[in-house]
């Protein structure tokens, strides 16, 4: 089964759930920016947690399906239509019927939506994983023309399709009774830093209480913060040369001049620059779907606190794939 | 006791820190205890990062089946400097002003004539501490005193790929092109990073061969 790309939209890759086992040799790990909405729209599919789906933001993407398939929409950004006008639900199992067109358009909430496909996309498994990077010589963006085939779907996928197929376009009853995150909040947790202490006392007040906003420089590798006025910018108590050593997502890096950097998905493995904070991993597919000018404001959190949540969040994840699992078994 | 300090990156990562000093004796420890992590992983390990003075540890905090700092800890504190020596790795350079520009600056700076910088920076062999900033790009050391120099202070918008740099202890080459902020003082034509694969690993021991037109 393959999707033929008749608009690439401003900038859809594939993506999964990233590449591990090479940061050492300085291969960023990348992967859905957000994390939490493309494991939720692998599973509505029927797929594992790491199959390779669209990330598409900024919409204006549009494909040709030239066979039925089973696909989800998560995450924000954009909404998709059938190019008979009709919106299509976000977070369901959706049948769409051979030779089917389908668009995604600007929606206010969030930055990224993504679209799995039952059996999840086959584009060469690169370092362990698919996702696109071009410096390290995969590239997987959107072009013209091009064709992506799946693999193939599981038996589950198989009796949804079976159940929702017909010649319309049909979407599943069940999912997430509610979306499970919100993308419209703009508090973001963090945890302190390793250098956190180099940065005055009477500065620290700053970076949780002050608020910030994204800067138009912010891409997958990471968004720079303007501080808005009235928060001050952190600065340190005195010079530090620090000597590289690992970063990773969701680190909040203080640039010279006092700008705060977030390592986003395609995060260089190491740096330089003093680390100030910790984007919590369960917080870190909302700040995924913020986009240049939206205002955020950091909340400290322990490190206890940000596993406890993270551990939640996967479970949440686990039990809606079971709850999903058991309505088409035998 | 042993100057070890374990602290968390993330969710999913420790990172264990040595003193913070560029030097073969911590390095020698970072890829020892680096090594044995490999040889003997936990449930739930992913990868390890090492740096010049810090092991990062990545896991799957789901899987784990360790006190994972405790563990660390452990491993670290017997982390006696080992043998952790890797490849020996020639690197063709040509050290000319055609290819790299920055070599008339860095002689005007260092007070040094083009053929004595190629024939010092050559002159010994370096010691891969990590790689970072992009796929395949060395963080070697240290260079001779006579070659240090504070990085630039406003980068290069783009260096080629293959330039063999220096910066303060450093000498590195960037894969591809890319913007730097490292004093470029030759080109190798070998490919740092190419099919999923680094030319070079932490722990190898690299020698620059100059090459004369």
């Amino acid at each position: 089964m393959a999707i033929r790309v008749i608009k690439p939209g401003a900038y859809t890759t594939v993506q999964d759930t990233g590449r591990y086992g090479y940061q050492r040799y300085g291969v960023p790990v990348g992967g859905s920016m957000d994390r939490f909405a493309g494991a939720l729209a692998n599973i509505l599919c029927g797929n594992p947690w790491d199959a390779a789906l669209l990330e598409i933001s900024f919409h204006g993407t549009r494909l040709f399906f030239d066979e039925d398939h089973l696909v989800s929409f998560t995450g924000g950004g954009a909404r998709a239509f059938t190019d008979e006008g009709a919106e299509l639900p976000m977070n369901r199992a959706i049948f769409i019927p051979q030779f089917s067109v389908i668009d995604t358009r600007y929606h206010p909430e969030g930055s990224r939506l993504y679209m799995a496909l039952a059996g999840g996309i086959d584009v060469p498994n690169v370092m362990n994983s698919r996702s696109s990077y071009p410096p390290a010589g995969v590239d997987h963006q959107l072009r013209d023309k091009e064709i992506y085939r799946t693999l193939p779907a599981s038996a589950w996928a198989g009796k949804v399709m079976a159940e929702l197929g017909g010649r319309k376009v049909s979407a599943a009853k069940w999912g997430p009774a509610d979306p499970m995150i919100s993308y419209g909040a703009g508090e973001v947790r963090a945890m302190k830093g390793p250098e956190w202490e180099r940065f005055g006392s009477a500065r620290l007040s700053g970076f949780f209480a002050g608020s910030f906003g994204i800067s138009r420089d912010s891409d997958r590798m990471g968004y720079r913060l303007d501080s808005l006025p009235g928060t001050e910018s952190p600065a340190l108590t005195e010079p530090y040369e620090m000597i590289s050593t690992a970063v990773t997502k969701g680190t909040v890096q203080v640039v010279p001049g006092g700008e705060l950097m977030v390592l986003m998905s395609d995060a260089q493995t190491t740096g330089g620059y003093p680390r100030i904070a910790q984007v919590i991993a369960a917080d870190l597919p909302l700040l995924a779907q913020k986009k240049p000018g939206d205002t955020i404001v950091f909340r400290e959190v322990s490190a206890g606190k940000a596993e406890e949540l993270y551990l939640t969040q996967i479970r949440d994840l686990l039990r809606l794939e079971k709850n999903c699992k058991a309505k088409y078994i035998g | 006791m042993n100057g070890i300090r374990i602290y968390r990156l993330s969710e999913r990562a420790l990172t264990i820190e040595w003193p913070a000093e560029i030097s073969r004796s911590v390095s020698a420890r970072v890829l020892g205890t680096d090594r044995r992590l490999r040889e003997n992983p936990f449930g739930g390990w992913i990868e390890n990062v090492p740096a010049y003075h810090t092991l990062t540890v990545y896991y799957d905090p789901v899987l784990l089946d360790v006190p994972l700092a405790d563990h660390l800890h452990a491993l670290a504190s017997d982390a006696n400097e080992e043998d952790v020596r890797g490849r020996s790795v020639e690197i063709p350079v040509l050290y000319d002003p055609e290819v790299a520009p920055d070599l008339l600056l860095v002689s005007a700076k260092l007070g040094m004539t083009v053929r004595e910088i190629a024939k010092l920076h050559s002159s010994r062999s370096y010691h891969v501490f990590m790689l970072g900033f992009m796929p395949g790009f060395p963080y070697m050391g240290v260079l001779p005193d006579q070659l240090v120099l504070p990085r630039k202070t406003v980068p290069d918008k783009k260096v080629p790929a293959g330039m063999v740099a220096i910066a303060g202890r450093q000498t590195g080459i960037y894969p591809v092109d890319s913007p730097g902020g490292w004093y470029g003082i030759g080109r190798t034509e070998l490919k740092m990073f190419e099919n999923g694969r680094s030319l070079l690993e932490p722990g190898d021991e690299v020698k620059f061969i100059p090459q004369w037109r």
